[in-house]
């Protein structure tokens, strides 16, 4: 149904019009004041062509006549305003003849939306030069019809828009035309809230002009066909202009015309106009993703739409994933409806498509000049995650069934997480302020916690950390652990506790030096177990792992956020160097593991550099350096006790904060670091004292302690190490995710979490050298354990995780949109998808560690002890040997172990190897194809078997397999062509076995005469004649340290080192000791009952004594009630006043800032 | 980094620690990806053959091949030649194929040469012997003889896996046996091939053949591998080890005796310092490909005038290359020359050398003998070798037995200078002259007769400045080569 306006009885074609400046309604314009008129009101704009305005309502609002009234004040002489009404339950024919008596009414109840309605001018509207497409929301300035003609004459446009600004705020800008990526995402060309201050005053060319008031040259509106009727609103406007800018149209913005623009749809002041096929519509949000899609389906050539489509559909499915991820439904349906309706349905747009391709006159390439480069909703997403954090980029929802929030959700704020973000919807900026200051946004909804940012989420992550432990581990709870590496079976408690104060060791063929601490920590640990030994290895295997994580997250505290130090945690929890560890059943890569970070805190705190200068320290001595060296000093005592190759581990660690600290430009303070770990190390050695001096009196061999040479030819690669792969885990590619997530605060950081993330990374890349320094056997003899040495790497791996993230904090928003942010970004990525390795290794349920051991196949070798004690020897490379030993040459070691598979006490060998360095010669003679008789030669340690170990773990076919270790090329023919030594069949496969056939007990006799007496500090050989005619004696298992039974009359040959520490006594009376091959003894023996007992010096068990008390002093002092020692130590403080607290301070002034109290969250 | 970066940083410099980053991480990551792994090194090349150094805490020796019985076809001599400077003693345990044994001792002064009779010890059809001295510098060798002549072979210093025949046959008038001796307490199981003008065989009756500690199996080839004029045999033992010798007993025109060592393992380079074709005769060099890859073999002949055009050919896994060089024009009648066989393929081959005289005139007129593993022993760093003689002067291998020459021929790249002597007591004598003999690459050198006459029943030691092989002729026999003893490698 069409009508006439009361006051406009003709159609509203070419007549000239008069102006109407005095017409408005109600009297001036408040928003724009009325220029004076021209002395000839006619001038202006006499002869000028006929312009249309076509305004289309649909159930206005009041704002109606308000925008009749400024078309109606316009001083453009040919402009005739044709009022389309499409649908509505409201006739606005009365208020239109009320404000604008002249202008044509026309109802159109078939076309319900704004492109439909205003493309029915075509077929109404003939002669027009200019058709003005108008909301019945805006408010033309006066002068915008004129200005807006004139710049399409000037700029031989076929498209200009006005500058809009707020319909209630004119000084506010709410769009000078408009952009839009290559996807159809619209790019906002003014921020939000921005005041005009004439600064985009100037014309321009833009991409398209924003629906409201648009000028278009009638002939290009008909020949583009009109709008898109297919388009129900939202993109309506930017499908016009791209086909316009196809057809070789300028589309122009003249900031000159000025309209206000009150955006009811937009606002939500109106609903949109349902279909007329009934149909139900999506959101706005949903319609103007569908209708950007449109247009990139029906705009683009094919050419264009074959690459540019494939990459708007990655980044849809991106924004899903993110979507998803945050549950954001919403925006979910949105972008799945928006493809589907496209995609679904290409009948939709195949005409369309066709039609541009008709009328295309330009290229896409130079369409796209006008286009914003790259995406613009993964810019504004990056943009607002970095400055605005993650919980603002991908914000939430209201939560469904409050209705009052729901109703803002389903309004025009296109709101939702990521669709605040990812939307052209700049009210976002705002509700991030807003946020901040109230704690609610505009819209009173409560605002998010970070996440991560309460300790419930937290707690939540550490759990599910413990949790995959759990699950990784759950195969070790049950069993005993197999014996490999460093997993032999724990003696008894009282075992544990003689094997350390007892004055000698069966190791080798026996030695008086000191037996390693360890043994009285395993024991004191064995008594809170309540004897439970087992137990007492699987706690303290398993327990490494979070202790090591727990102390991390200990010493990043005064550095990062609780956020960032459980980014650190659990990264070092992901780091695959604990469970290969594990799997590789070494006793001191998990010590350093979970001693490290303890100590490496230390370290900060000693070198007092910001901010850990700040940090609180204990009252009393302990807070003095002093005093922390002590703590230190006690922490590394433990730690190098088990594993001694944690004491040069330290002192790397201090080398590397001082290179850091230099690299970066702040190196005095460092120098503490390096002094606190040396002093840390001689206190722990001095804790140490009566083991380090057996290790001392060692000589050469004593650098064997902190580990034997390995075999270069299975020695990790670099790449190997700086993953940590040095076992079953962390193999893959994904091994370097979480090193190049490390990366991220060299990157980013700022102030002092720069100045430590160069620290670390020094400590690092040292930690790395060494390493492989040391598994190449470049420094060899000194070849620490490379396990050990790659801690000091972890540590500073995952603390550098937890600095990035703490940068990512702090320090990102500081820097403008760009690459760090991108690289942030991409370090969570790779952070997370870090972890997968270890994730994916804890569905093993033992982190790779074997079920079967060496005590499996080799458990029989026990039962030979009913022909006499005897011993075995072991050979292979050292990280294969399920015992401490001593190297022959790099990748060969030998060890013994007594009466079958070794246990605990063979773990931890002494650095001398004593007289069983016979043993290595008589391998070496064997090797080098100058004995053919080994097994004689290895008649006098009484070694009855030798086993070659060439893998870690036996290799059983279809149930296990394992690490190989090569022994060297040479040694099993060697082996296979001696004439005594008797290949065993069976041989597992990882090992092979021998008998020596010319094998002697540990304690024999013979009726015949002496052996070979040697001279001791030379290598003596039995000659035939002195192996023959052997049987055990007094064959009992041992009691402590004597042996008793009868022995005949002859020779007794007892094989234990140093001969003179041992005595016989045969019917309570000694016998003279002689020596055998100048390391062993003889006894010329009568008949009788007898007995064999150590009678060594008690020195050793007196200076362990020694050491357990001074253990319990500083243990005492550390962790009991602190008067009794202030008595003393507070009045030497007060002499020496502030001294070191001055030094301190002195320092931490000249470091950089502290940070401030938001920085350092404890 | 713009100025307010900079200023951000409070004085913090992060370009080099991003520098020492790159640097170490990129710098060691490519350095040990070009440098790569260290291989694990593989087992010495084997030496079956090699002499404990002087120092060495013992020796052990396995003598197998013989018969040790009155009117035996092959009856077993042992010489132990103790070239060091300590008198060496010992022991030697004898078994035959019943599996009987006995043991018995010996003792050679320094510098002398001790003879045993294993058959004294334990006779037997066959026997074979272990010897065990108490030291190191001591050479053991084997003398086979019997109605059909007389051969002389180094005994075996190691057991092995594998052994490999380059040579043999068990055509009409040739009976060839293999001998398949136990030396150690495990038992050894052990499978033939004999590759054949018809290819590999595997007859069951010679599969996993076992053979327990101490024990001697003979095999008589021709039972299973009749009338086959080439027969190359590897024995593979599929568990523990074994010495193998291959005994061939000519009873035709070219009668003689062949005393084999196997070979333990192919070798690339393998080395014959002299031959020498006579007109009528027939000189053959076998050169078996045992293993499953191609090899390319090229067979350089340098006569004393300069080399001659080589012999290649392609030979495919598990074949054979028959070389006649008496037939070839290139080679002159009558001139010693030194001929080296390289591979290029895999592992490489073995070769073995028969030379046959079927006219009637002295005995042995037959024989073969393996070539010099030259590239097992450049690996071995080997500058020293010993040559026992044919028995005493008291027990000599046969009537008459002497050297008849060593030859000599550098294998290796650079000049070698070479000294021969002879051994007897604390005296060694320079032969060759008194000037140590320069060989360039390639170039061969032999110590004569009338040099050697007067050293019959000494040892012979070549010492060497770099990689050589040593070979000797000895006689009676109807011509060079016929009876001929590779020089035992010394281990440094």
């Amino acid at each position: 149904m069409t009508q006439r306006g009361p006051g406009a009885p003709d159609a509203p074609s070419t007549r000239r019009r008069r102006a109407r400046r005095t017409a408005a309604p109600s009297g001036a314009d408040p928003f724009f004041p009325v220029a004076q008129p021209a002395e000839d009101p006619d001038a202006g704009t006499a002869g000028a062509p006929a312009v249309v305005a076509v305004l289309v309502t649909r159930d206005p609002g009041p704002w109606l006549e308000e925008c009749l009234a400024a078309l109606g004040a316009q001083d453009y002489e040919e402009l005739s305003v044709l009022v389309l009404v499409a649908g509505g339950s409201e006739d606005p024919t009365p208020r239109v003849a009320a404000v604008l008596p002249e202008a044509y009414v026309r109802r159109l109840d078939d076309a319900t939306s704004f492109a439909a309605a205003a493309d029915e001018v075509t077929s109404m509207v003939e002669g027009a030069a200019f058709l003005l497409f108008c909301h019945d929301d805006c408010a033309p300035a006066p002068d915008a019809v004129h200005v807006l003609v004139e710049e399409s004459f000037r700029s031989n446009a076929g498209v200009v828009g006005p500058k809009m600004v707020r319909w209630e705020d004119p000084s506010v800008l709410l769009h000078v035309g408009m952009s839009a990526d290559k996807t159809g995402a619209v790019v906002e060309r003014v921020q939000e809230g921005e005041v005009d201050h004439g600064q985009h005053d100037a014309v321009r060319d833009v991409f398209f002009i924003p629906g409201g008031f648009t000028l278009v040259r009638a002939d290009l509106f008909a020949e583009l066909g009109g709008f898109d009727p297919a388009i129900v609103a939202m993109g309506e406007d930017l499908d016009l202009c791209w086909r316009a800018q196809v057809a070789g149209a300028r589309v122009v913005v003249a900031p000159e015309a000025v309209v206000r623009h009150l955006e009811a749809l937009a606002g939500g002041a109106r609903p949109v106009a349902p279909p007329a096929d009934g149909s139900e519509l999506p959101s706005l949000q949903g319609l103007q993703r569908r209708h950007e899609l449109r247009s990139v389906l029906v705009c683009y050539s094919l050419a264009s739409l074959l690459w540019v489509l494939p990459f708007a559909a990655v980044l849809a499915l991106g924004e899903l994933v993110v979507a998803l991820a945050g549950r954001d439904r919403a925006r979910a349906r949105v972008l799945v409806g928006a493809w589907g309706w496209n995609l679904g349905h290409p009948r939709r747009w195949r005409a369309a498509r066709g039609r541009v391709r008709a009328q295309r006159r330009v290229k896409d390439r130079e369409v796209r000049a006008l286009q914003v480069r790259g995406s613009a909703r993964l810019t504004v997403f990056f943009s607002r995650l970095t400055h605005q954090g993650l919980d603002v980029a991908q914000g939430r929802s209201p939560a469904e069934g409050d209705g009052e929030q729901r109703q803002v959700d389903e309004g025009p704020l296109l709101t939702g997480s990521v669709g605040l973000a990812f939307s052209e919807d700049a009210d976002f900026d705002e509700l991030d302020d807003l946020g901040h200051r109230s704690g609610r946004d505009r819209f009173g909804r409560r605002r998010r916690r970070p996440i991560l940012g309460t300790s419930t989420a937290r707690l939540v992550v550490w759990l599910v950390a413990v949790f995959v432990l759990l699950v990784g581990t759950r195969g070790l709870f049950g069993n005993t652990l197999p014996l490999v590496g460093q997993f032999a079976r724990l003696p008894d408690w009282s075992g544990t506790w003689h094997q350390f104060f007892t004055g000698w060791q069966a190791t080798g063929v026996g030695t008086t030096a000191p037996a390693t601490p360890a043994f009285a920590v395993l024991g004191a640990l064995g008594t809170v177990f309540l004897g439970g030994m087992g137990l007492t290895q699987k706690v303290l295997v398993l327990g490494c792992v979070p202790f090591g994580a727990w102390g991390l997250t200990r010493m990043l505290r005064p550095l990062a956020s609780p956020r960032a130090r459980l980014a650190a945690g659990v990264a070092y929890l992901g780091l695959p160097l604990a469970y290969n560890a594990i799997a590789q059943a070494r006793w001191d890569a998990l010590v350093a593991f979970a001693a490290l970070p303890w100590i490496v805190g230390r370290l900060a705190r000693l070198s007092a550099l910001p901010p850990f200068g700040d940090v609180e320290r204990p009252p009393g001595w302990r807070g003095h350096p002093l005093g922390q060296v002590l703590v230190l000093g006690v922490i590394e005592a433990v730690a190098v006790a088990f594993a001694p190759a944690v004491a040069p581990a330290v002192v790397l660690t201090g080398l590397g904060l001082v290179l850091g600290s230099a690299l970066v430009g702040q190196w005095r303070g460092a120098l503490r670091a390096l002094a606190g770990a040396i002093g840390g190390t001689v206190v722990a050695l001095v804790l140490l004292a009566p083991w380090v001096v057996g290790t001392l009196a060692a000589g050469h061999q004593a650098v064997g302690i902190f580990g034997l040479t390995t075999a270069p030819w299975s020695a990790p690669t670099w790449s190997a190490l700086v993953r940590f792969a040095v076992g079953p885990t962390g193999s893959s590619p994904l091994g370097w995710l979480l090193v190049v997530a490390a990366l991220l605060p060299l990157l980013i950081a700022r102030q002092s979490r720069l100045a430590w993330a160069a620290r670390l990374w020094s400590v690092a890349l040292l930690s790395w050298l060494a390493a492989w320094a040391s598994a190449r056997g470049w420094a060899a003899p000194f070849s620490p354990s490379v396990d050990v040495l790659l801690a000091p790497a972890a540590v500073a791996v995952a603390a550098s995780i937890g600095l990035g993230v703490a940068a990512f904090e702090r320090d990102l928003s500081g820097y403008r949109f760009g690459w760090r942010q991108a690289a942030g970004a991409a370090a969570v990525v790779l952070g997370l998808a870090g972890l997968l390795p270890v994730v994916a290794q804890a569905g093993n349920s033992r982190w790779g560690l074997v079920a079967n051991g060496y005590a499996q196949p080799l458990g029989f070798l026990s039962a030979s002890t009913t022909q006499g004690p005897f011993r075995v020897l072991w050979l292979g490379d050292p990280r294969a040997l399920p015992l401490g030993g001593w190297s022959i040459e790099p990748g060969l070691a030998y060890g013994t172990s007594e009466n079958g598979v070794p246990d605990a006490t063979s773990t931890w060998a002494p650095a001398g190897s004593g007289p069983a360095s016979t043993l290595a010669d008589a391998v070496e003679l064997a090797t080098s194809g100058r004995t053919s008789h080994l097994g004689r030669l290895l008649v006098p340690a009484s070694v009855r078997y030798v086993v070659v170990v060439e893998s870690l773990a036996p290799t059983i076919s279809g149930i296990q397999s394992s690490t190989p270790y090569p022994a060297p090329g040479d040694l099993l023919p060697a082996l296979l062509a001696q004439a005594d030594l008797r290949q065993v069949p069976g041989s597992g496969s990882g090992f092979e076995l021998f008998a020596n056939t010319a094998y002697v007990p540990q304690r024999a006799g013979r009726a015949a005469g002496p052996v070979t007496e040697g001279s001791p500090g030379t290598v003596s050989w039995p000659t035939p004649a002195d192996t023959a005619g052997w049987f055990p004696e007094m064959p009992g298992p041992r009691n402590q340290l004597s042996y008793d039974g009868n022995v005949g009359a002859g020779t007794f040959y007892a094989a234990y080192a140093p001969a003179g520490d041992w005595s016989l006594a045969v019917a309570g009376r000694h016998l003279a000791e002689h020596p055998a091959y100048g390391w062993a003894a003889q006894y010329t023996t009568v008949a009788g009952p007898a007995e064999l007992s150590f009678s060594g010096s008690p020195l050793v068990p007196l200076g362990t004594a020694l050491e357990v008390l001074a253990w319990l002093v500083v243990a005492a002092a550390l962790a009991g009630r602190r008067w009794w020692l202030d008595w003393w130590w507070q009045p030497l403080a007060r002499r020496r006043s502030s001294g070191p607290s001055a030094a301190v301070a002195t320092v931490a002034a000249e470091g950089d800032p502290s940070p401030s109290p938001s920085e350092v969250q404890p | 980094m713009s100025p307010s970066h900079a200023s951000s940083t409070h004085g913090l410099r992060r370009w080099p620690i991003l520098v020492a980053v790159a640097v170490v991480l990129l710098g060691a990551g490519v350095w040990d990806h070009h440098q790569g792994a260290p291989a694990v090194p593989g087992a010495p090349a084997d030496l079956t053959s090699a002499v404990p150094p002087t120092g060495a805490e013992s020796s052990s020796w396995y003598c197998a091949g013989g018969s040790g019985t009155t009117g035996g076809s092959a009856n077993a001599q042992i010489q132990i030649a103790d070239a060091g400077a300590q008198p060496v003693s010992g022991t030697v345990t004898v078994v035959n194929q019943l599996g009987a044994t006995a043991s018995g001792t010996f003792s050679v002064p320094a510098g002398q040469v001790g003879v045993v009779d294993p058959a004294a010890i334990e006779p037997g059809t066959w026997v074979a012997a272990s010897l065990v001295a108490d030291g190191g510098a001591v050479a053991v060798s084997q003398s086979v003889s019997g109605a059909t002549g007389w051969a002389q072979a180094p005994c075996a210093s190691a057991t092995a896996t594998s052994w490999y025949f380059a040579s043999g046959s068990t055509a009409a008038g040739t009976d060839a046996y293999l001998s398949l001796f136990n030396p150690t307490t495990t038992t050894a199981v052990a499978d033939l091939t004999f590759l054949t003008d018809a290819g590999p065989t595997q007859p069951a009756p010679f599969q996993g053949l076992v053979i327990g500690p101490g024990q001697l199996v003979v095999e008589d080839l021709g039972t299973y591998v009749q009338a086959q004029q080439d027969v190359a045999t590897t024995v593979e033992v599929r568990s523990g080890r074994l010495v193998a010798a291959q005994l061939e007993v000519a009873t035709g025109t070219a009668q003689g005796l062949s005393l084999q060592p196997g070979s333990p393992s192919p070798s690339d380079h393998w080395a014959f310092p002299a031959t020498t074709d006579v007109s009528g005769a027939t000189t053959t060099f076998a050169i078996t490909n045992p293993t499953s890859s191609p090899e390319p073999v090229t067979v350089r002949v340098e006569l004393p005038s300069g080399p001659v055009a080589p012999f290649t050919q392609t030979l495919a896994p598990d074949s054979a290359w028959q070389l006649t060089t008496s037939g070839a024009s290139r080679i002159p009648v009558g001139v010693a020359y030194a001929l080296q066989v390289t591979s290029s393929g895999g592992p490489g081959v073995v070769v073995a050398r028969s030379v046959s005289w079927p006219t009637a005139l002295a005995s042995p007129r037959s024989g073969s003998v393996a070539g010099v593993p030259a590239a097992d022993e450049a690996a071995n760093g080997v500058r020293t070798w010993l040559l026992p003689p044919p028995g005493t002067a008291s027990s000599p291998a046969v009537a008459g037995a002497a050297p008849l020459d060593v030859g000599l021929v550098n294998t290796g790249t650079t000049d070698v200078t070479v000294r021969v002597s002879s051994l007897n007591g604390a005296v060694a004598t320079a032969l060759a002259g008194d000037e140590a003999v320069l060989l360039h690459p390639g170039q061969a050198f032999d110590v004569g007769y009338s040099a050697l006459q007067a050293t019959a029943a000494d040892t012979l030691e070549v010492s060497s400045s770099g990689p050589l092989a040593v070979m000797e002729d000895l006689v009676p026999s109807g011509m060079a080569g016929v009876v001929s003893q590779a020089g035992m490698p010394v281990l440094p």
